[in-house]
């Protein structure tokens, strides 16, 4: 026991222990180490059963971010319908992006949808573990919960964004078409690199908090390479073939081309890009859960 | 409470743990220029500055125990409650415990702009139960929190002292293995604070070992058998309630302690008095 050197002459009977001791208890009756790492399968299912609080809890705080505006859950439906009605105007109107461009609000609308996911999914993820800290410090969870929580608010905001799609793109001529069904694994695949960057920023923003004030500038310059407003064919055109290249493999790239694929008549992907976009859900979502694992107890030194 | 084998066994081990906690935030710090300065100089981290709010506490709690953690503000018996439930992590030393720990309280896992029922389902879910769990626990929650039709409500349309019974409800629901409580008694009125007390000796029962911080000695007194008491992060002193807080209130509390002393002291006297009368009796007859 630690004496303050204070005038106390109790000495306790069940107090501090000698090293050895503690060891010989602890091995004796199987005690735990409080707050150590599980193994990644304990952890694995430790986050399992909490798969109903990660959906009520997502379910719930979007349901409440509109609650003191008069529309209330309207605006998951406005906001994204807003954005895209932004950039028409901005690119398919005055810059003129739209040329040469087969159905351009559809195009755009896509890109518009699913960047706006990718982008909150790593936005609101470096932000995870900072935003649920009060969260954190009264109940136990695997950590992971957190940035998982934020990517199912992301991507129910997504769903949102897909239900106002389809009558913008049947009012744009679209019909209905049994590639829709692409929909879904492209949507399985963008959820799940979604999910990756998600614990990867939230590792690197639990212990550099400054990076969500940089992320929105990367973001955007991200945005602008990805060919949301505008075709990377023609804008790469005159351009040496690499440039092309390395633009159409970008992963936002790919999965935007994946939904346009899916919605929009003409824009067919060929396997090769769906095995790409595969790839980098796969590599990204099982590499950001490891490296974000790793700091289990990092995360706890607050 | 002992093991099938007769043994008492140890629940939580404190292995002369140190907990820090960094303060994020502004204080003290003139203005962008002298940040820009001070991150041009190399001087790390402007923002932060590090707490040791426990530097090196060892116990050993036991099953079938309940125990008081006592000390002034600051004396580090919350962040000592919160590395015992795992939460935070020791800065060195290490905690060791049979079974899970758990705080008492959802608070933060409840939103304010959303109904009592769908923060009940929240709370529960937050705690590790499935839906199945909540179901059947719901209606005991809603009798004990006595908010009747105002369950479908949002919480922040409550009275606070509803708000106070229903949070206080949901998180009593559970019944955990290491019981750690922060001041959650004194929450509603006069009734709702009975009712609690007899909620929290049942969930007592059901619990192998209980820690409760708490300001009032009073409340140590009336429900723990042992005491930790606290001063700037180590132990002053481990053992047996009344002893340990006999010696607290005298350091922090002489008036009272010299009371308490005086009342016993006549206490005991009235008791010999009234042995003596009664051996007075039986010798007359």
């Amino acid at each position: 026991m630690t004496q303050s050197g204070q005038a106390t002459t109790a000495t306790p009977a069940s107090s501090a222990l000698p090293a050895k001791e503690v060891q010989a208890l602890v091995s004796r009756y199987g005690l735990k180490r409080a707050g150590s790492r599980a193994s990644l399968a304990d952890y694995t299912r430790e986050l399992w059963q909490r798969r109903y609080f990660i959906a009520e809890f997502s379910r719930a705080t979007n349901a409440s971010g509109y609650s003191s505006s008069m529309l209330g859950q309207y605006w998951q439906v406005l906001t994204p319908l807003l954005n895209a009605g932004v950039y028409y105007v901005m690119f398919g109107l005055i810059l003129g992006t739209s040329r040469h461009v087969h159905n351009y609000t559809g195009f755009l609308v896509v890109g518009v949808f699913v960047f706006q996911f990718i982008q909150t999914s790593i936005n609101s993820g470096s932000r995870a573990l900072q935003s649920y800290k009060s969260l954190a410090r009264t109940l136990r969870f695997p950590r992971a919960v957190f940035p998982l929580a934020s990517t199912s608010i992301a991507l129910e905001q997504l769903l949102a964004s897909l239900v106002v799609l389809v009558p913008i793109i049947l009012l744009t001529g679209e019909s209905i078409r049994v590639q829709w069904i692409e929909v879904v694994p492209a949507l399985a695949l963008v959820t799940m690199f979604g999910t990756g960057m998600a614990f990867i920023f939230a590792r690197i923003g639990s212990k550099v908090p400054d990076v969500s004030q940089m992320l929105p500038f990367v973001l955007r310059v991200w945005f602008y390479f990805s060919g949301i407003m505008y075709s990377i064919q023609q804008f790469t055109k005159n351009r040496p073939a690499w440039v092309g290249e390395t633009m159409s493999n970008n992963p936002a790239t790919i999965y935007v081309n994946l939904f346009r694929s899916a919605f929009l008549g003409g824009y067919g992907q060929p396997l090769t890009v769906w095995l790409a976009g595969l790839a980098w859900s796969v590599v990204v979502l099982a590499a950001g859960y490891v490296y974000f694992w790793k700091a289990e107890e990092d995360y706890g030194r607050d | 409470m002992t093991s099938p084998s007769g043994e008492r066994r140890p629940t939580v081990i404190a292995d002369d743990i140190h907990l820090t906690y960094k303060i994020t935030g502004k204080f003290a710090q003139r203005g962008g220029v002298v940040a820009l300065a001070r991150a041009v100089t190399g001087k790390t981290s402007p923002g932060m500055r590090e707490v040791k709010a426990v530097r090196g506490v060892s116990f050993t709690a036991w099953e079938g125990e309940a125990i008081g953690l006592i000390g002034p503000n600051g004396s580090g018996k919350s962040t000592l409650l919160r590395g015992i439930a795992g939460l935070l992590t020791p800065a060195a030393g290490a905690v060791y415990t049979l079974g899970d720990p758990a705080l008492l309280g959802v608070n933060a896992a409840l939103i304010s702009t959303m109904s009592g029922e769908r923060n009940i389902l929240l709370g529960c879910l937050a705690m590790g139960m499935t839906p199945e769990e909540v179901e059947e626990k719901y209606d005991d929650i809603v009798d004990f929190a006595g908010i009747g039709e105002f369950v479908s409500l949002p919480m922040n349309a409550y009275s606070s002292g509803m708000g106070a019974r229903l949070r206080f409800a949901i998180a009593a629901s559970k019944a955990q293995d290491i019981l750690l409580i922060d001041e959650a008694l004194a929450t509603g009125d006069a009734e709702f604070r009975q009712r609690s007390e007899k909620r929290i000796l049942q969930l007592r029962e059901r619990a192998g070992t209980v820690f409760l911080v708490s300001h009032s000695l009073g409340v140590v007194r009336e429900t723990c058998d042992r005491a930790i008491w606290l001063e700037e992060g180590l132990v002053v002193m481990d053992g047996e309630t009344e002893e340990v807080l006999d010696a607290y209130e005298s350091r922090h509390d002489p008036k009272k302690a010299a009371a308490r002393r005086e009342m016993r002291a006549a206490e005991q006297a009235r008791e010999a008095a009234e042995q003596a009368r009664g051996a007075d009796a039986k010798a007359a007859g």
